[in-house]
This record gives C-alpha cells, structure tokens and sequence, in this order.
C-alpha cells in the first residue's frame, strides 16, 4: 500500500490532503498574478490624477477575496481533478469559521492601518511587507512540506536583510508587490508544469 | 482461542471494521474532508481500484460511509462521505487506540524498555 498510514491517522490523512491542495501550484499562479496587478494599480495609483487606479486596485482586492477560491476551483476542475480525483474541503463549525474570519479582516485592517493611516514610511511598509510575507511563505512551505514556499519566503528575507543593511536606499510598495507576484507565478507555474508531467490524464475513468 | 474482537476487561474495544489498514486509512481519508472521488481515494489510500471497491463496499454496508453514484459528462463518478455514524465509530477508534497506546507506552516504562527497544533499566 502506496499511501500507508504512520503515525496518528488524521495527521496523515491531514498531510496528504494539504499536499493535494498545493502540489498543482495553480493557486501560486492566482495570487501571484493578483499581486502583480495589484503592485501595477497601486504604482499607478501613487500619481496625481490616477484616482481610478486606486479605486480599481480597491476592487481588484475585493474581486479576489470574493473570487479566488472559485476561480481556482474553476481551474482545478478542467486540469486538476481528472488527474488526481476531487476530495471537497472539511465545512468546520459556523463558529470556527467566524473566529477565523474575525481573525483575517482583523489583520488586514491592522495592515491597513500601518500602511496608509500611520503614513508608514515607504521604507518601513517594504520591510514591514517583506518580513510579513517571509513569515507567511515560512509557515506555508512548513505546512504543506512544499520547497517552492520555502524558497518564496527565502527571498523576501533575504531582501529584507539587504534593505535593511543599506539605510540610504528607498524601496517602492509596488515593486516589491510586483516582485513577489512575479516569483509567486513563476514557482507556480513550473510546479503546474511539473503536476502535469507526474500525473498523465488517465486513459480510463476514474469514477469506478 | 476466545473471541478476539470481544472487549477486555476495563480496555475499550477496538472496532474491526476500523482496525485493518486499508480501511483505517479509507476513513481517516474521509475524515479529513466533507466528499471526497474514488481516484482521490486510491491516490490517497495507494490502493488497488478492486481492492478499495471492496472495502469501499464493506465500510458501506455497515453504516460509516455514504457513496453517491453520479455521473461527471459522460463518465462515472463515485462521490464517497462519512455519515454521522462512521464518524462517531472512527473517533471511538481514536479514543480506543489512543488509551491502549497510552499503557502500551507506560508499561514499556514501567518495564524499563523505550519504544524503541532499548533496555532503560540497567544502571
């Protein structure tokens, strides 16, 4: 038996769900691409008379966190699941998934905060973003035993560190949002090019 | 020989039907997720398509799992779930396995042998 249960059961059963849900890198290439746009509209938004850049860049943001996980799913029907099977995600307790929500707007408000209300320096917002994005790849790559995250959080510590240790230098938002959306669509997409390699469509159909 | 599957004095009994390999990982499989297809399945479990189908059908006919047979375009597709009942089982299951590792792992201390074998008790 190829999948042989070690260990507490849901634990194991728990991992080789998460690396179900990551090993294709679709979602690398979703987010990845939104960073991209959105460090573009937040570029063009930083020049006097792009008022709609900002105001796009606002929806663009709403637009993904209403849309991603739809989209993704979308993508997952026509390239993923006929290769690997569909497994439907765990629907946790109305409580739990208020509480994770709170937790979710609660820091993307404080992120907010920081950014735009405090007029954080452009500085302080690149390390502040960069350190965050390092600690989030980190948790990910340990979580879903996937290098490509490790990497991802790799480089944001290590431009962390090198705009840290020169104090002269400015460093623009969108850049580095662009940067890390780049890098996000290119591990992505040769983690998709790899998925497709490993798992050929099967030649019969799966539903037995 | 009595009755393996009878409960021990004291020790929680421990559910069969639960107990062999293919069919623990089947359910913690589908513990982990509301639905899930029978290809995520023999991906998961590394099973044989017979070989799941059969204990697909035994964890079916005894109340723990649902299997809803649809089709996907043109093709047939197995949707398998927990029910509420498979549910509660595989979690006595945990609870059961979890007590008798817990002595398990007690007498082996209390006897001086780690879980690795090795004799703690000489000075």
């Amino acid at each position: 038996m190829a999948g042989v249960v070690s260990g507490d059961p849901l634990r194991w059963a728990e991992g080789t769900l998460r690396r179900y849900w990551s090993e294709d890198g679709l979602a690398d290439v979703v987010v990845g691409l939104f960073l991209l746009a959105y460090g573009g509209l937040f570029g063009l938004g930083q020049h006097p008379h792009a008022a709609w850049a900002r105001l796009l860049a606002v929806g663009l943001a709403v637009g993904m966190a209403l849309g991603a996980r739809p989209l993704v799913h979308r993508l997952k029907m026509r390239w993923v699941y006929p290769r690997v099977g569909y497994a439907r995600p765990r629907t946790w307790p109305r409580g739990q998934r208020l509480r994770r929500a709170a937790w979710m707007v609660a820091g993307g408000a404080i992120l907010l905060v920081l950014l735009l209300v405090l007029d954080l320096p452009a500085r302080g917002a690149c390390l502040l973003m960069g350190a965050l994005m390092a600690a989030l790849w980190g948790w990910l790559g340990w979580r879903h035993r996937a290098p490509r995250y490790g990497l991802l959080a790799a480089f944001s510590l290590l431009w962390v560190g090198w705009l840290s240790a020169r104090p002269g230098l400015t460093c623009d938002v969108a850049v580095v949002l662009m940067a890390l959306g780049f890098m996000s669509t290119v591990l992505g997409a040769v983690a998709f090019w790899r998925f497709l390699r490993r798992y050929p469509l099967p030649t019969t159909p799966g539903g037995a | 020989m009595g009755n393996p599957d009878a409960p021990t004095d004291g020790l929680p009994p421990v559910d069969p039907l639960i107990h062999a390999p293919a069919r623990l990982a089947i359910m913690a499989t589908l513990a982990v997720v509301d639905e899930a297809d029978f290809r995520y399945l023999l991906r998961a479990t590394g099973l044989t398509k017979g070989n799941l189908s059969a204990h697909l059908n035994k964890l079916a006919a005894a109340g723990y799992i649902h299997i809803t047979k649809t089709f996907r375009g043109k093709y047939p597709w197995t949707l398998c779930r927990l029910t509420p009942q498979g549910r509660a089982a595989f979690e006595r299951y945990r609870r059961a396995m979890a007590h008798y590792l817990g002595l398990a792992s007690g007498s082996a201390l209390q006897s001086g042998v780690t879980s690795a074998g090795e004799d703690t008790s000489a000075p």
